[in-house]
């Protein structure tokens, strides 16, 4: 048992987080306020090795354990949510499945050039009718030629907009048991067939652009697949669980930048003749913040070890997930109410909190669908 | 970053949990029904070994660490000991005795460690006065130097253990002009004259373990037994809230894995509406939510354990919210359990019904959570940026 970083991890920590205080927390409000992709800050994650980190030193990357990834991403979600989507989430989850399922080849076109910044990465799983209920896809990827023709359409892909190629699942076989029906794709940005919608309008986030895609006969050769025929589910359970650990960093990032501004400004604004954090309506909800930011943060620690050990972790990245993001919203309110009638105006960083925050519960699996998969791992299947 | 426990301390926590299954448990029901102390279940306690557990092998204890201290203290409840006795045990074995090993000479250890160590002798802490709580530095006892002696006069209240207590460790001011820093630890066997039980509490929770009011009328402490040195009190008394905060909230956490494996056995059973309840979402929602806080408790119990035993023996943020964690959400856990089993969690046959009335102390004794956000929210804002 050891609760401590190594000195190693804490002076990494330091390092990023000030690379992410001087060249993305400047330009997050903009982001934010333009509902603009910051290229910029993509170039900059990516001359600093940012995307290679998880992944094997042979493709560029960094070849980092979980639990120092996991440090990475809550300063860059601390400094800048959007970015974090975009570039963490988005990046992982395009690479991840490249590199757990890809070929060699797939890996030097796509996971390579992820990690260098030469393409940016998306996944698309979800559609209009089903995000939760995977099991009702209904893209459809029929075999034809030596390839496959793909036709359907996609909702809420991070990055679908700008994305230079994209994680995709398909129907190959509707009679194959539920585990085996469907298979993954890579396909690529300029590819006849696939086109990307408009960027969605969002509540928060702004900064990481989302969209649908359509493929209308959308042709791929059978180099295009990811893994075995059949090995979508596969693949997407996989991906499912770095989402969490993901989405639980962008949680633990948003919670602690609510902590650290609810702190600032209790200590510099001033009511009844003293500082506000004097009170202990204020004190004690900067408390709770504290305590519900620590206790998450240990929690994503824990399921990342335990990834790291080469254990199953798949409940703990939910149990993390789920904590940490209703946190992160209990932390947003409540930093919004400390900043008083500020926290309601744009400009101030906790009503952008607010917005980013809901997201947490939401993507990457909703609070409902943890609480789902952790009452199953407790009662056992047929419940 | 590391959280696995060894396989000695997991193999441990494994024979505690099975001798409180087989020997302990079955005292639960009735000793809190009764609210009466279970002498058999302590006198069991005493031959496993459970209550000199932390203390060198040469005071009758076994050396155990603080991690293993708690896996005892977490089983124990696990298994379905009542909460009143795994509190007792906390209070007796790491308030008391702790208390005496930690500060005492070599005479004084020897003198009392051992019996503590052996439940022959029942130890208990008395810091808390009628007028002295949270505000524990504002404590009115006083032990006047007389010759060989300090005379101690005042009340202390809600003292667990205290009416059972054959040895206590007392704090009292010996120097009023210095406050806090004025507050001294004497060691007190119940036979010395002008020392009396009052009442004995009645309670919501912990119902077998005693509590009771002390009280000091001149009472003559020989001078050999003042711990440490005089104004060494409120330090002591520190390191004692730690305990409160880590050691004894192990069996909080014990009891919520109990109250958890009892929710899913009877929602799995439950059949309405022609299913069990476990296939209703609103069930498997309280489920998931008991099992978050059970594992948040456990990152969060055992971080001060573990500080403890790298050597850093004060640790109140971490403690601070370990305590807040378990008196919060623990609750909401336990009355989920409760929630779960229906009518029949309101039924005293259901140890849920006693798990839910216990898991109040956990936002109360040792602590209450608002002097654990005042503890937190002070480490905030008097350091430079949070942790």
């Amino acid at each position: 048992m050891n609760y401590e970083l190594t000195e190693e991890q804490k002076e990494f920590r330091k390092g990023f987080w000030a690379f992410c205080e001087k060249e993305i927390a400047p330009r997050a409000r903009e982001v934010d306020a333009q509902a603009a992709f910051s290229f910029e800050n993509h170039r900059k994650l990516a001359e600093m090795g940012f995307f290679g980190m998880p992944f094997p030193e042979r493709y560029g990357g960094g070849q980092y354990p979980l639990l120092t990834c996991i440090i990475a991403w809550e300063e860059l979600a601390r400094a800048c949510a959007s970015t974090f989507l975009s570039c963490g989430i988005g990046s992982l989850l395009s690479g991840m499945p490249v590199h757990l399922f890809g070929t060699e080849e797939q890996k030097r076109k796509y996971l390579a050039k992820l990690i260098r910044g030469e393409m940016i990465g998306a996944f698309a799983l979800s559609e209009p009718h089903c995000g939760s209920d995977v099991a009702a896809l209904k893209t459809v990827a029929r075999k034809e030629g030596g390839g496959y023709v793909i036709n359907g359409k996609k909702a809420f892909v991070t990055n679908g907009p700008i994305a230079d190629f994209v994680i995709l699942f398909a129907i190959t076989d509707p009679q194959a048991a539920p585990g085996q029906r469907m298979s993954a794709f890579i396909v690529e940005k300029g590819m006849p067939g696939l086109s990307a919608g408009p960027p969605l309008d969002k509540l928060g986030a702004r900064g990481s652009p989302v969209s649908g895609l359509t493929l209308e006969g959308c042709s791929v050769s059978e180099d295009q697949r990811l893994g075995a025929e059949g090995g979508g589910f596969l693949c997407a359970e996989k991906a499912k669980e770095f989402g969490h650990l993901g989405f639980a960093a962008y949680s633990l990032g948003v919670g602690q930048a609510c902590l650290e501004g609810s702190v600032k400004y209790a200590r510099e604004r001033q009511a009844f003749g003293r500082p506000i954090a004097h009170f202990q309506e204020v004190s004690f909800k900067v408390a709770d913040m504290q305590m519900f930011v620590d206790t998450g943060r240990l929690l994503i620690y824990r399921a990342a070890w335990k990834i790291d050990q080469g254990m199953d972790a798949s409940v703990d990245a939910s149990i993390a997930k789920l904590f940490i993001s209703e946190a992160a919203t209990w932390c947003a309110v409540n930093a919004v109410q400390i900043h008083g009638g500020y926290g309601f105006i744009k400009g101030y960083e906790v009503e952008r909190l607010y917005r980013d925050a809901k997201l947490g519960e939401i993507g990457g699996g909703t609070s409902e669908m943890q609480r789902r998969g952790i009452a199953r791992s407790l009662l056992g299947e047929g419940f | 970053m590391e959280f696995s426990f060894t396989d000695e301390q997991r193999a441990f926590k494994e024979q505690v949990l099975k001798f409180s299954q087989k020997e302990i448990a079955p005292y639960a029901e009735e000793s809190d029904w009764k609210g009466e102390f279970c002498w058999e279940a302590w006198r069991k306690m005493g031959a496993f070994g459970l209550l000199g557990l932390p203390y060198p092998e040469e005071y009758g204890g076994s050396g155990a660490d603080v991690v293993t201290a708690c896996l005892a203290g977490e089983a124990l409840a696990q298994g379905g000991a009542e909460g009143g006795l795994c509190l007792a045990w906390g209070a007796h074995t790491y308030l008391c005795g702790d208390t005496i090993l930690v500060n005492g000479s070599e005479a004084q250890k020897r003198e009392y460690v051992p019996k503590i160590a052996s439940g022959e002798w029942v130890g208990a802490l008395g810091l808390t006065e009628p007028g002295a709580g949270s505000d524990a530095a504002s404590i009115r006892t006083t032990a006047k130097r007389e010759g060989d002696y300090y005379l101690l006069n005042g009340t202390k209240m809600f003292i667990t253990n205290g009416p059972i207590a054959d040895v206590l460790v007392v704090m009292a001011l010996t120097d009023k002009e210095k406050k806090a820093g004025g507050i001294s630890a004497f060691i007190v066997e119940k036979d010395f004259p002008g020392y009396s039980v009052g009442r004995e509490l009645k309670k919501m929770g912990v119902k077998a373990s005693t509590t009771g009011e002390l009280i000091f009328e001149d009472c003559p402490v020989p001078a050999e037994n003042l711990l440490g040195k005089e104004g060494d009190g409120f330090g002591m008394a520190l390191v004692t809230l730690e305990w409160d905060r880590s050691a004894l909230m192990a069996p909080f956490l014990g009891a919520l894995e109990y109250a958890l494996e009892a929710s899913i056995k009877y929602a799995k059973e439950r059949v309405q509406f022609g299913r069990p309840i476990a296939s209703f979402q609103a069930m498997q929602h309280k489920l998931a939510d008991i099992k978050v806080t059970v594992e948040a408790v456990r990152l969060l119990i055992y971080r001060v354990a573990w500080l403890k035993d790298q050597g850093k023996s004060f640790n109140p943020v971490e403690a601070a919210a370990a305590k807040l964690f378990v008196g919060e959400l623990g609750m909401k856990a336990a009355s989920d359990a409760v929630q779960i089993h229906g009518g029949y969690g309101f039924m005293h046959e259901y140890p849920v019904e006693r798990i839910f009335r216990d898991a109040k102390l956990g936002a109360i004794g040792g602590g209450t959570t608002e002097i654990m956000r005042l503890i937190i929210a002070r480490s905030i804002f008097a350091a430079g940026k949070p942790l």
